[in-house]
């Protein structure tokens, strides 16, 4: 009985012990590292080469030369390097909330990320280059001559710091869709950092490179509450770059040149140079009436969308749903077959097929694909509902107006269409708010909703909450008004 | 007026429902169809009109002839019949999402063409006829199965058919809101309409009708006066 007692005891101190907050003591960081034996850095596999991928040969294993340099800063802490999958845009956050120790993926020391996380010394030395198609005089190599072009770089970039108030910035979450669509004349430029651009830009012989911008430093980043293992990591990058240990991961993945020199002899006024050259001009600036406005413009954007697509994917999914209840044989299948794979394959990559993948046949503009691709994908929704609400229409209607001498078409349009569609009326106003919030997908394709302004001044601000709360009230500003219109037709309908 | 000859019908899994009916209907005449439940009466009245399909046989309306096939080959005819004979259901079917005057209006307007204001005044017409001017606003839900009903004879009527098929008008209303219904009935019979009326209601059938045919199994089991007729099926 004591015994028991004190079994469950000890167990509730260790179930306790696993509930306190792993980076709740500054000094221990370092310590529970060691105890863990494992360095957990997180990173994203979408950038790719050079930074991260998964080995050809081998996806199970990961290469790159940030793995390289992982493993040789786990090997100082004498410990072993273990990567953790994370979306590149929301690795600060995601740091933040303790999903890995430390986050290394091309982060670009800059104000927005400085302000929430504490930086090592640089591990390398970047520059902004510019891209553009090849024999395009407008574009010339510096940051003023953008202003009023259309600007492709990644959501959340240093890049994007750079040019956000100069140009019509189109914003990506891949590294290779800013060149695809670069070279099918969707934007004028794209600003990147120079791996990015060599890689996935340099090789697409319909463009050329116009020049290097700016310059700036990768680093690894560590919780501002973890001071020991942000210092414990830097002094292993110290000691990577006397060695030139550094120098070798860089040379191999062809990453070196004299830019990287000051690396070996980085001093803490280069630190405080760095820091500070990104912080002077940032002072935690807070939402603005601006914000308020570019959040208004988002809502707008995804209501134009929404309502769009929503205008489609009526008389889309009822011309599917009268084709498979009364159409020939023929007709039957073939919207059935649309159905099923629209709702069995995620809208996210019809969105991408039809943007990226269709791109060489259907030249169409980021705005009407999200309205097409939203539309066809709800349209099979709405068929659904229209079907269960033609089979909840009696089938006496149907046989009375066909005595009355209607034709099948007259005794749809009159007379069984009117009391399905009455039938169908709560679950399109539900599908319709779904796709309100659906329709913050269409970010992949580069247009700018309202989740994607979030996420965008979330960086500015340094901060998710309150644009997170301004977000979810204009959502709700736009779904709520709908069920209570929506509720006010049912009652009217139901009445007669 | 409407001649059927060998007319034979089985249900999905092969149980016959017809086995092969001949039977003549002329016009100006009330026929009553009686028979036990499940015989086949119903079907022989839903096939004049195409509302189901047949197996062998035919059907003939005036010059036009249903043959077996559904609504296929049968299209053209099937549209000149039906508006030529009305047809009245044992549970009205009124258009649930429309009001009375509406009901009665909406096939005269979108399928004769009729303008709205005569179709108007006529619905009005048909609706005072069978006694609910004073409902003509209604919806369907506002209304007692009785009132439905003969809302249901005025829609049919308002297409001015020159026979009507009434498929056990009042066998789904409450014993005292069948009086309603047959008031109408008795006086459409009487102004000499061609009627086909299944029913149950022997007492009416022999009040109203001028021939009455007993349907049994599938088959013309007897045919002639309401009076020698009906006497053995009480």
């Amino acid at each position: 009985m004591a015994r028991a007692t004190v079994r469950i005891a000890v167990l509730l101190c260790t179930l306790a012990s696993l509930l306190v907050p792993r980076a709740a003591f500054a000094g221990e960081a370092l310590d529970r590292v060691r105890r863990a034996g494992v360095l957990r850095w997180g990173g994203d596999l979408q950038g790719g080469e050079p930074f991260v991928s998964q080995d050809p040969r081998d996806p199970s294993h990961l290469i790159g030369f940030e793995v390289d340099i992982a493993a040789g800063i786990a090997r100082a802490l004498g410990v072993r390097a273990e990567f953790v999958e994370n979306d590149w845009s929301t690795l600060v956050p995601s740091l933040e909330r303790g999903s890995f120790d430390v986050a290394m993926n091309g982060l670009e020391v800059m104000a927005s990320r400085a302000a929430r996380v504490s930086f090592t010394r640089p591990y390398y030395v970047f520059t902004e280059r510019l891209i553009a198609r090849r024999g395009d005089t407008r574009v010339h190599a510096s940051l003023d001559a953008l202003r009023g072009l259309r600007v492709g770089t990644l959501a959340s970039s240093y890049a994007f710091e750079l040019i956000r108030d100069r140009s019509d910035v189109v914003v990506y979450e891949g590294t290779e869709e800013p060149y695809l669509d670069l070279a099918r004349a969707r934007t004028d430029a794209v600003l990147l950092d120079d791996i990015i651009a060599a890689r996935y830009g340099e090789p697409n012989a319909a463009l050329e490179v116009v020049g290097d911008v700016a310059e700036g430093y990768y680093a690894v980043a560590a919780r501002k509450s973890e001071p020991d293992l942000e210092a414990a990591v830097d002094t292993a990058i110290a000691a990577m770059a006397t060695s030139g240990e550094l120098e070798a991961i860089l040379r191999r993945a062809k990453l070196w040149s004299a830019r990287e020199e000051r690396l070996a002899s980085w001093t803490a006024a280069d630190q405080a140079k760095m820091i500070g050259t990104v912080t002077t001009y940032a002072a935690a600036p807070g939402m603005t009436a601006r914000h308020v406005l570019l959040f208004v413009q988002g809502a707008l954007m995804t209501l134009l969308v929404s309502t769009l697509a929503m205008l489609l994917a009526v008389p889309l999914g009822l011309a599917l749903a009268i084709a498979r209840r009364w159409g020939p044989r023929w007709l039957d299948v073939l919207a059935s077959v649309y159905v099923e794979i629209y709702r069995g394959t995620p809208v996210l990559l019809q969105l991408y097929v039809l943007y990226y993948g269709l791109a060489p046949i259907v030249r169409i503009n980021a705005v009407t694909a999200a309205v097409v691709g939203l539309g066809m994908n709800y349209a099979a929704y709405e068929a659904e509902a229209y079907r269960a609400g033609i089979q909840a229409v009696p089938r006496g209607q149907m046989e009375a107006a066909l005595s009355l001498g209607m034709s099948l078409p007259l005794a749809l349009r009159r007379v069984i269409l009117p009391q399905a569609f009455r039938h169908a009326l709560p679950n399109v106003t539900n599908d319709f708010i779904a796709l309100l919030k659906d329709s913050s997908l269409v970010s992949v394709i580069t247009v700018v909703e309202l989740t994607k302004q979030m996420t965008i001044t979330a960086v500015d601000v340094r901060g998710w909450l309150m644009p997170g709360l301004l977000c979810a009230a204009l959502y709700m500003a736009m779904s709520w008004p709908l069920s209570f219109v929506a509720r006010r037709l049912e009652a009217r309908m139901a009445r007669g | 007026m409407i001649t059927i000859a060998n007319l034979t019908k089985s249900y999905g899994t092969g149980t016959p429902i017809l086995r092969g009916v001949d039977v003549t209907f002329v016009k100006g005449q009330v026929v009553a169809i009686a028979g036990p439940s499940g015989a086949g009466k119903s079907t022989l009245l839903r096939c004049i009109n195409g509302l189901e399909a047949f197996d062998a046989g035919s059907i003939r309306v005036e010059t036009d002839t249903l043959v077996p096939g559904g609504d296929r080959p049968n299209a053209v005819a099937l549209a000149a019949i039906r508006r030529r004979v009305g047809f009245v259901f044992q549970t009205w079917n009124l258009f649930a999402h429309r009001t009375a005057i509406a009901n009665v209006m909406e096939a005269p307007v979108h399928v004769r063409k009729l303008a709205p204001r005569e179709a108007k005044t006529r619905a009005e017409a048909l609706l005072e006829r069978v006694g609910l001017a004073h409902r003509a606003h209604a919806y369907p839900h506002e209304l007692s199965g009785g009132e439905q009903q003969r809302v249901a004879i005025a829609r049919a009527l308002a297409m001015d058919p020159e026979a009507l098929l009434l498929d056990e008008p009042t066998s789904a209303l409450d014993p005292s809101r069948k009086g309603e219904v047959l008031a109408v009935l008795r006086a459409l019979a009487e102004s000499g309409m061609t009627m086909l009326l299944v029913t149950h209601d022997l007492a009416f059938a022999r009040e109203v009708a001028h021939r009455a045919v007993i349907v049994a199994e599938g088959k013309i089991a007897a045919d002639g006066d309401p009076k020698d007729v009906l006497k053995h099926e009480e």
